[in-house]
């Protein structure tokens, strides 16, 4: 009995030696797994840069610098998590930054925490589970509790080692069987955690990871990303058909996409799909639609620098530099945004014009002069009027296309045939010569200004017309649809049949707020 | 000596910032020339000049002065030293003497400004709405009030507070504080209008106006109910309003009734803009012929004024007082004086909105001679909005000069004889502010101190369906409600902390 005590206390003794040796290297490994972990996580699941982009990092902070006094304690906490946040802006500088909040609170906690049971331990990394958790979720909330909790922690530590004695894990120890199951419901919560990160608001994460390539001017990329979303909602749909453009797949590509022939391809109704459209509005030359929707888009997202930063270039359009410097000195509040907004008000103070200025002397070249008057934005009727203004603006001619292939205008796209030629197009785009096969079998002697439809696109609607024969004859009206989808659900032809494109539909538009 | 150069600066100079030895220079905001009122806050602005050092010396006749200087060029102005010197100059010439160092460290007087510290005090408090420059949509506006004689500013009520509804058309009897109306256009709220009564009573009136006015001797607001629309530009000013339909009605606040329509509607004309008179004799409105949306620049209203006649409630036959016809020029908003003498109006070039049209200036009428003309104050950008400090000796304005977009307010004096000083801008602790503030300021109205009520409380009274107070034409209403005193029968929220 003796022997055997003597052996369970030396045991004991050797198993504490043995933690009371390594706590360093514990600490590392732990560190270094959990921390591998959740960069991993970070990464390729969570994408914390769509935080910054939902969260819309902003100037606005700047206003309860002005005005504290209007201000709920809310928001003034509000304040430092934004300007972290606005550190985030790309994918690994927003990881190293949220794995370094993260993982600070852990290591705090972990070093609070004695003795170091294994329950500890797991509950010490806590904090990062719960920050993965709301980036996840896109919680602004949960970068504020991590960074309050961090400094909580940090003045525990000070106190805990300056004026009180070590402490001690009130409870003890757990028995080994509850320690072990609490292990096993962590590891599962982790498990579960990654699962549902896989699926959950993936569509809204891609949404935002799109519209975020793109405001960055990344076009290829985040046309690749929204080629892969099940479905467009407005601003999505929006700004595919401004990638399209960029990419100069427009009238290559438009029916891969989802379209809707009641909206067509510009919004008729643009409240729901501001930012691309007032971009596309900005480039296409009508400063005034630009102002209107990049104003709208400021009011639905918060003061995001992108659209401050243009409105700077759409008040020096019209005319009004003072107010673009308002928007640009606005933006300098915004910590990243500084310099280059800096950089602009001085460049304005030389020349309030900015006509030398890159960006300024792109959208000067096709501004759009002229007055009339509208209740509600006519993009038809714009493209129309650019075109004849600027027969060499090809984004005009472009939209003007789309928008008459949109609305199964076959006759139009014959109209604008020498205007891709005034435009030296080599030849003519996909959808403009399948819209120009059903055009020529209406008016055989239409004039093609030198084109000719390629001898592809004639075999595919020769195939097309005998599919479409086929399927009618074989399985009936009503599953012609499913027929023809696979192979031609991104032609001119089956759009111009069923009114849809053989993708997924349009999420119907939110209704107007006003 | 020097005050008689000075004299002769403001005679032959109009107050400009004369060059004393050297080239002149301009601050920001433009605080050159102008009449300050002796309660306003210290008037803080930047140099636009580069310079290795700046020294500036505030004085007037009475007192040490105001010494300030450093290597930055902006001029914070300690609020202790500025308050005590207006109240001892008061009536007084205000001068700010400006040196610059140069590159060699020598010290260059570059100009003084001269201002005039004006006898008369200002109204201590200033409501207005702040909001972005909205199109359509709009997700953060508030009505705040802001003390002109320090920077506070405070919360009247934010929309947050109400489920994100639009707030306007804030009103006062008086400008007292203590009585406030304001409209909510919130759909499930049914568009109220709300009244703050003294107290911190809030009832919520199941009334849409579009434009209103406190008869400034009973609770009676004569209001029209307009039907405003947006509509669009391709090329300069990007908004405009169209306005259709809208009578001159009375609505009894005690009663919550309107009064039978009132004798001044008139077919094919719609009627905006009433005003009474500080005396509760006149109304003041504006009148135009009712034209399609594609006749918009032929749209011009006429002034008009009618005698109201408490007893029966029924007006006079109304007089032109400016023809919009005429003139090929539209009015607005007009507003009297308190004592009753003159009558500012604004004037531009067509419709029913002045704010987004540049040609909008304050034109002032001498209500003896009738006479009209445009005022000293006024920008080549929309100059309007304008409210009467309770003396009637200051005008506050909402002013596009300073960028073009966006409104800030602007403050004038008006002496005896009508004539307007050089305006300057509501002065804030920042001197930058006005060069990133993207936010706007909508009708600037004075009062006599703050609105005590907390947004907190004004907010739940808002929402609460306890408070809404369904109201009556007055032929709905029964002889026994008639004899009804008005408070009761009514729920009323007291607030409760």
């Amino acid at each position: 009995m003796g022997k055997r005590g003597t052996i369970n206390a030396s045991g004991e003794q050797k198993q504490r030696k043995e933690q009371e040796l390594n706590p360093i290297v514990d600490f590392v490994l732990w560190m270094v797994v959990v921390g591998l972990f959740a960069f991993f996580y970070l990464a390729t699941v969570a994408s914390p840069v769509t935080l910054y982009q939902s969260a819309r990092p902003d100037a606005g902070t700047a206003f309860y610098d002005i005005h504290p006094e209007q201000d709920s304690p809310v928001k003034l906490l509000e304040y430092p998590t934004r300007v972290l946040v606005s550190r985030a802006d790309g994918e690994i500088s927003a990881c190293f930054l949220y794995l370094a909040l993260g993982l600070a609170a852990s290591a705090l906690l972990w070093l609070l925490a004695a003795p170091r049971t294994a329950l500890s331990k797991a509950l010490s990394f806590l904090p990062l589970g719960v920050l993965v958790w709301g980036l996840q979720e896109f919680w602004l909330w949960s970068v504020t509790a991590l960074w309050l909790l961090t400094i909580c922690l940090v003045l525990l530590f000070l106190a805990k080692y300056l004026f009180l004695k070590k402490g001690r894990w009130p409870r003890g120890v757990l028995p080994s069987k509850w320690v072990r199951a609490l292990q096993m419901a962590l590891l599962l919560g982790v498990a579960l955690l990654i699962a549902i990160s896989f699926v959950k608001n993936r569509q809204e994460r891609n949404d935002l990871l799109v519209l975020s390539n793109l405001r960055q001017g990344e076009y290829a990329k985040a046309l690749a990303r929204a080629s892969t979303l099940e479905s467009l909602n407005p601003k999505m749909a929006c700004s595919v058909r401004y990638l399209l453009y960029h990419q100069n797949q427009l009238l290559e590509n438009l029916f891969l996409f989802p379209l809707d022939q009641e909206r067509a391809v510009l919004p008729a109704i643009p409240f729901a799909a501001s930012e691309p459209y007032y971009k596309t509005m900005l480039e296409m030359g009508f400063v005034n639609s630009a102002e209107h929707f990049a104003t709208e888009a400021l009011e639905q997202v918060g003061d995001a620098p992108e659209i401050l930063h243009d409105l700077g270039f759409i008040y020096t359009l019209k005319g009004e530099p003072m107010a673009a410097r308002v928007y640009w000195g606005y933006l300098a509040k915004n910590p990243v945004w500084a310099a280059r907004a800096r950089e602009l008000i001085k460049a304005s103070l030389a020349d309030p014009t900015l006509k030398n200025h890159p960006v300024a002397a792109r959208y000067y070249r096709y501004l759009y002069t002229e007055n009339y008057f509208y209740t509600q934005d006519p993009p038809e009727f714009q493209m129309r009027q650019s075109l004849l203004k600027n027969p060499t603006h090809r984004m005009a001619l472009e939209y003007l296309a789309a928008e008459y292939l949109g609305h199964k205008n076959h006759e139009g796209i014959a109209g604008l045939i020498p205007a891709f030629r005034t435009l030296n197009y080599p030849r003519l785009p996909r959808h403009v010569e399948e819209a120009l096969c059903l055009a020529v079998q209406d008016n055989p002697s239409l004039d093609m200004a030198g084109y000719r439809i390629s001898q592809e696109t004639q075999g595919r609607f020769k195939d097309f017309c005998l599919a479409y024969q086929k399927a009618m004859q074989r399985e009936g009206a009503e599953r012609v649809f499913a027929a023809l989808r696979p192979a031609y659900g991104d032609t001119y032809w089956f759009y111009q049949l069923f009114s849809v494109t053989g993708r997924f539909k349009i999420q119907p538009e939110p209704e107007e707020e006003s | 000596m020097r005050r008689l150069v000075v004299l002769f600066l403001i005679l032959f100079c109009g107050f400009r910032a004369g060059a004393a030895g050297g080239p002149e220079v301009d601050i920001f905001p433009d605080y050159k020339g102008v009449t300050l009122p002796f309660n306003i806050a210290p008037i803080n602005f930047y140099i636009k000049a580069k310079a290795d050092g700046y020294r500036v010396k505030i004085h007037s006749s009475k007192g040490e002065g105001i010494q300030l200087g450093g290597s930055k060029s902006e001029i914070i102005i300690p609020e202790s030293k500025w308050k005590e010197m207006l109240s001892a100059n008061a009536g007084e010439l205000l001068y700010i003497d400006i040196s610059l160092k140069n590159e060699s460290g020598q010290w260059q007087d570059v100009a003084t400004i001269t201002n005039r510290i004006a006898a008369e005090p200002i109204d201590g408090w200033l409501a207005y709405r702040m909001m972005r420059s909205i199109f359509n949509t709009y997700h953060d506006m508030g009505i705040y009030q802001r003390n002109l004689e320090s920077y506070q500013e405070r919360e009247i009520l934010h929309n947050s507070r109400i489920a994100g509804g639009c707030l306007n058309c804030h009103g006062f009897q008086k400008n007292d504080p203590k009585e406030m109306t304001f409209h909510v256009r919130q759909p499930e709220l049914k568009h109220p209008l709300v009244w703050v009564r003294e107290g911190g009573k809030v009832e919520v009136l199941e009334k849409t106006f579009t434009y209103y006015s406190w008869n400034p001797k009973v609770n009676l607001l004569a209001f029209t109910a307009n039907a405003p629309s947006i509509f669009f530009h391709a090329w300069g000013e990007s908004r405009e309003v169209y306005d259709r339909a809208g009578e001159v009605g009375l609505f009894d606040l005690d009663k919550r009734t309107t009064v039978e329509q009132s004798n001044l509607a008139s077919e094919h004309h719609y009627e905006s803009w009433p005003s009474w008179d500080w005396q509760g004799d006149y109304l003041y409105y504006c009148k135009a012929p009712d034209l399609p949306l594609d006749k918009f620049r032929e749209i011009r209203f006429d002034l008009l004024r009618a005698r109201w006649d408490s007893e029966t409630s029924l007006f006079s036959e109304p007089e032109i007082l400016f023809s919009g016809w005429t003139n090929r020029m539209s009015t607005a908003q007009p507003k009297v004086s308190p004592k009753g003498d003159f009558l500012v109006y604004t004037v531009f070039e067509r419709g029913n909105f002045p704010i987004y049209q540049q040609s909008a200036d304050l034109y002032l009428m001498d209500l003896k001679s009738m006479n009209s003309r445009r005022l000293e104050c006024n920008s080549d950008r929309a100059d309007t909005w304008h409210s009467w400090s309770s003396n009637g000796s200051w005008l506050i304005f909402s002013s596009k000069r300073i960028d073009g977009l966006l409104a800030r307010p602007h403050i004038t004096h008006i002496d005896e004889t009508g004539k307007a000083t050089k305006a300057f801008v509501m002065p804030q602790k920042d001197p930058h502010f006005y060069e990133y503030f993207i936010k706007t300021y909508n009708i600037p109205e004075m009062l006599t101190g703050p609105v005590e009520i907390s947004p907190r409380k004004l907010g739940q009274a808002v929402m609460n369906r306890a408070n809404r107070v369904k109201t009556k034409s007055s032929d709905e209403v029964s002889s026994e409600e008639k004899e009804m005193p008005p408070e009761e029968g009514y729920s009323t929220w007291k607030g409760k902390e």
